[in-house]
């Protein structure tokens, strides 16, 4: 294999809104990892149960992507549903001809480098619904909580950012309050982990017991 | 008329009838108090087993509280035990729900549980009244600082 087929067969992480159909049914759902020979999706909204192996395609709804279609079978999970963040809850096993389909996104789509091992999904979930602006904004603040020398304030980013226990669903929450958190601050010279530290108390005192809805339960009685 | 302090010595030297007492306080106590900082709060526990098994290997108080992550303050600390089935359900915790606390670890996704930095599993719940936990039963254990 060459290498940059090999790089093409990895994984990668590729967040996008998507509209999956199986057997004709179409679903909204997301697509969160792409190689060259298939998919992975997270649902957005119900957990439809899905035929396996069955016809199926994707269209994008992002412009970009829109004029491509990729086909392929279904690719369902045998067992029954239990509750993981941001798990994978269907695939999709690309026909060869989808190829140059997939190449053209593989190589067009920004994240493409970001390896779905070592890059918290629910983290880039969660940045996938923000607009370019506030994605932005993130992404220079979390590069600027990166320059601490601070050990205990590294493993902190460190931890936010590679815990695949955190939901797309608590991430956005607490993406709009730090983001809000960043406005008020902007005018005035507010180290980083003020800010974060700011956020974190809004968060846990007026969302985080709420956000427990969609967070993974404890089978303990 | 006792202090909550005296209640609570009382408890836990175990005297006649100090239970009832301290259960009635706290029932009527305003605002009510809750397990967890308030009621907008999560809660943070771990199965009593584990913490049996540290105390087996004669963890002394201030290495309990730092096994489960937290910093002695140079007060004896008071562990409160109640039956898992009151605070169902359960979740487990992330970085998230951490916040600016470094001490936290993070686990694989397989992992039923969180973990403390001192190996106990922890789990999160949802704040519920110290009243209600008192009422089922609840009980307490003093962990010296040495």
């Amino acid at each position: 294999m060459q290498p940059e087929e090999r790089r093409l067969n990895q994984r990668r992480l590729c967040i996008l809104d998507v509209t999956f159909v199986i057997d004709n049914e179409p679903y909204r759902a997301e697509m969160r990892d792409i190689s060259l020979s298939g998919a992975g999706f997270s649902w957005m909204a119900d957990f439809p149960k899905v035929a396996n192996d069955a016809p199926a395609y994707i269209k994008f709804e992002e412009p970009t992507f829109s004029s491509l279609t990729l086909r392929g079978r279904s690719r369902a999970p045998a067992s029954g549903l239990t509750y993981l963040p941001n798990a994978r809850w269907a695939g999709i096993a690309f026909d060869p001809e989808s190829d140059s389909s997939i190449k053209t996104l593989l190589q067009t789509y920004a994240t493409t480098e970001r390896n779905t091992n070592d890059h918290c999904l629910g983290f880039a979930r969660a940045e996938n619904v923000l607009n370019s602006d506030d994605r932005l904004r993130l992404q220079e603040f979390v590069d600027q909580l990166r320059l601490s020398q601070d050990d205990d304030k590294l493993q902190l980013v460190t931890n936010l950012m590679t815990d695949h226990n955190v939901s797309a669903y608590r991430w956005h929450t607490f993406m709009s309050v730090l983001l809000e958190q960043l406005s008020r601050n902007e005018n005035e010279k507010v180290e980083p982990f003020i800010s974060l530290d700011g956020a974190f108390v809004t968060y846990r005192e007026q969302f985080s017991l709420r956000d427990t809805e969609r967070d993974r339960r404890i089978a303990w009685t | 008329m006792h202090d909550a302090n005296d209640l609570l010595n009382d408890v836990l030297e175990d005297k006649a009838e100090s239970y009832e007492k301290f259960r009635d306080a706290v029932d009527h106590k305003r605002p009510s108090p809750y397990l967890g900082v308030s009621e907008r709060h999560l809660a943070w526990c771990s199965p009593s087993v584990d913490l049996e098994g540290l105390r087996a290997s004669n963890a002394s108080g201030s290495e309990l509280l730092r096994a489960m992550g937290l910093k002695p303050i140079g007060e004896d600390a008071i562990e409160i035990i109640y039956a898992a089935s009151l605070a169902v359900p359960y979740f487990k915790p992330t970085a998230l729900h951490a916040g600016a606390d470094a001490t936290f670890r993070v686990t694989p996704v397989e992992s039923e549980f969180g973990l403390t930095i001192g190996g106990l599993r922890e789990a999160i719940h949802l704040p519920i009244l110290a009243a209600s936990t008192l009422k089922n039963g609840a009980r307490f254990r003093l962990w010296r600082m040495e």
